[in-house]
């Protein structure tokens, strides 16, 4: 009794039975397309969002407050005062640190004519530009005369310009920030990914804090290190300039946080991996009613076809033939299935690659996991039908009606 | 060495507590090349009898011998191979497998022999034109297409096409009309001329009188047997198609 034979019997009665076939291939295509989309978008957005870290800076450090401690209770993290001025000067004078930049950021209103735009203004000195690696796209950046001076000069992300100017060039023009007239000077090249980094307008840190804040402390201060090489270093020497500018005595815990790329994206790396996980197991969860819709149909198909059994095994059909030939009805229900699936996990993330702008590629290992979990699958809970098939005794299939 | 023999055979059904005899203590035996017909009134155990015969039911008690081969010593394996090497079964129902073509109906026991895919094709269209079917007129039917004796001669030609020495056939005629009965019947002879051993379970007698050696049966057991010094030959007088 040969395979091609076997198929040809099984592929038969797919055609005989055409929507049940397709009811029964539907789990394993959902199930099969589900891992497919979910493990190629999570590959892509997994490496965009790394992309779009690396292009921080490699040889960026980034200091933020720590959390203050008010008797006994937690005020989270950022919610100390902890960075200065002074910190800054210090930091600028280690060997290893190439630029400091001291960061504060608030909301405000932006007008513009009739244009009333609710923003971010961020404030912070030249070497922003320089440590976050800001390209301009047209203009200029503010320079150290006009930190030093607390001008009104501002340089605008694409989002915000666009929502206050259109397609205007805004270099030139003078808005109203919360009633303050400042002249924009320069626009940011888009930054990529989310807009949250394109929807904000940066002044003079001089000017913000005189102006809007009225605090002196920063709320981050980036640091770049001379080079790749030096970051460990620079780190160490960091936070070693901080504890002695804050006083901190031996055993007593950081006040700050140094966040660096690694960091970032080792964190990343965690919550990924955790989403990947989770993804996978709804997938796994659709493959597995996939599986149990194919144990229904068999088990129902068996009845069907009792009288067809017994026919086979009066002709001299062994048990073994039996069950082979349900075995391999389940098991070409898991490869159609799983073909079919992985299109349309394919044609699903492509669509989705092109709504979002990601570059979506197949994720091959998925592809074909998911291949040989649905055939799998289709062979596993094929078992008990096709015993069941083969179990049947000939005169019981055969009076059968 | 008889062809069949059976000792002694019963069968019995668990109902309400009591077994039900549907065959008792039945003992025959049926020599290479008879041509038998067992007669009785419904429900008196003839199909049972019949599938005890052709290894396709075990027996409560007693033994069953297809050409000395003992049933009871074999595997499901072993069953299964003699099923099909030395048995033939004739349905009245005819139990061809709907949506596929004559000839890969009567190919099914040589798939299950193991028999190459070329040598099945060949083989199924010759049983055909032994049973009077133009192989490529009516092989590439499927049964739907086919009228009551087109579809028992293809029925026919799948028990023969392993040349079993043995063909069982219950009821073989009862969906049939008197022509096609005529038909069958001829056809179910020139076999038996040509060395085939026929037992066909029938309760028409005018079947019966078609063979030599007639058996009645009632409630499960043989209440008598005779034999036909003259039986009645069928005529295959028209070629039908
Ligand atoms: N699985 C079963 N359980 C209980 N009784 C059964 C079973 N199978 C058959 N019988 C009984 O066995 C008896 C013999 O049945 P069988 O089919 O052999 O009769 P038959 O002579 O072929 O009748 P007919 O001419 O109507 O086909 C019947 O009374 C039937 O009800
Ligand atoms: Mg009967």
């Amino acid at each position: 009794m040969n395979l091609l034979k076997t198929t040809q019997t099984a592929l038969r009665s797919f055609a005989q039975n055409p929507l049940r076939t397709f009811l029964t291939l539907l789990g394993v295509i959902i199930g099969v397309g589900a891992v497919v989309a979910l493990m190629s978008v999570g590959n892509a957005t997994t490496a965009s969002v790394t992309q779009r870290i690396e292009g921080l800076g490699t040889n960026l450090l980034v200091v933020t407050p720590g959390q203050v401690t008010q008797g006994g209770i937690s005020q989270g993290l950022g919610s100390a005062q902890s960075l200065t001025m002074s910190d800054v000067t210090a930091l600028q004078q280690l060997s290893d640190v190439s630029a400091v930049a001291p960061d504060q950021t608030t909301r405000a209103q932006v007008v513009y004519g009739d244009t009333n735009y609710q923003t971010t203004l961020e404030g912070s000195t030249p070497d922003l530009f320089d440590v976050r690696n800001l390209e301009l796209s047209a203009g200029r950046p503010f320079n150290l005369v006009e930190e030093q001076n607390a001008a009104n000069v501002a340089v605008i992300g694409t989002t915000a310009a666009e929502n206050i100017f259109g397609n205007a060039n805004p270099v030139g023009r003078t808005v109203w920030i919360n009633g303050i007239s400042f002249q924009i000077i320069g626009e940011l090249a888009s930054q990529g990914g989310t807009t949250v980094n394109d929807d904000r307008l940066i002044v003079p840190l001089s000017t913000l804090q005189r102006r809007f804040t009225g605090s002196s402390n920063p709320s981050t201060i980036y640091v770049s290190a001379v080079s790749a090489d030096q970051m460990q270093q620079a780190q160490t020497d960091v936070e070693l300039t901080l504890r002695r500018q804050h006083g901190l005595s031996f055993g007593e815990s950081d006040d700050f946080v140094i966040t660096n790329q690694a960091t970032i994206l080792s964190t990343l790396q965690g919550v990924t991996q955790a989403l990947q996980s989770f993804l996978g197991g709804i997938a796994g969860i659709s493959l597995l009613v996939g599986g149990i819709g194919i144990m229904n149909i068999m088990l129902v198909s068996v009845t069907e076809r009792t009288r067809e059994i017994g026919l086979r095994k009066a002709l001299g059909a062994t048990r073994g033939a039996i069950l082979r030939q349900f075995l391999i009805e389940s098991g070409l229900v898991g490869l159609i299935g799983g073909v079919i699936g992985i299109l349309f996990g394919w044609v699903g993330a492509t669509i989705y690659g092109r709504v979002t702008g990601t570059a979506v590629t197949l994720n091959v290992d998925a592809v074909w996991i998911a291949f040989v979990v649905a055939v799998v699958v289709g062979l596993v809970f094929g078992i008990y039908p096709a015993v069941r098939a083969s179990r049947l005794s000939p005169i019981h299939a055969l009076r059968y009606e | 060495m008889a062809i069949l023999r059976l000792e002694r055979v019963s069968k019995w059904y668990e109902t309400a507590g009591e077994p039900f005899y549907a065959v008792r203590d039945v003992s025959l035996t049926v020599e290479p090349g008879e041509f038998v017909a067992i007669t009785g009134p419904s429900g008196s155990g003839k199909s049972t009898m019949m599938h005890l015969m052709g290894l396709l039911d075990v027996p409560s008690s007693g033994e069953v011998w297809i050409d000395g081969v003992q049933a009871s010593h074999l595997s499901d394996r072993e069953l299964a191979r003699l099923r099909n090497q030395k048995v033939g079964f004739v349905f009245q129902s005819f139990h061809l497998l709907p949506r596929t073509a004559a000839w890969e109906n009567v190919a099914l026991p040589l798939m299950y022999a193991g028999v190459r895919a070329a040598e099945q094709r060949q083989r199924a269209m010759e049983a055909l034109r032994r049973v009077g079917l133009d192989p490529e007129a009516k092989g590439y039917h499927h049964p739907n297409q086919l009228s009551g004796g087109q579809q028992q001669r293809v029925a026919i030609a799948r028990a023969i096409v392993t040349r079993p020495a043995l063909l069982l056939a219950d009821e073989p005629t009862g969906n049939l009309d008197s022509r096609s009965t005529e038909e069958i019947l001829a056809l179910f002879q020139s076999l038996n001329d040509e060395g085939v051993t026929v037992v066909i379970v029938t309760h028409e007698p005018y079947v019966a009188q078609h063979a030599r050696r007639v058996i009645r049966f009632a409630d499960g057991r043989i209440v008598g047997e005779e034999i036909n010094e003259h039986p009645l030959r069928a005529e295959l007088a028209e070629v039908a198609r």
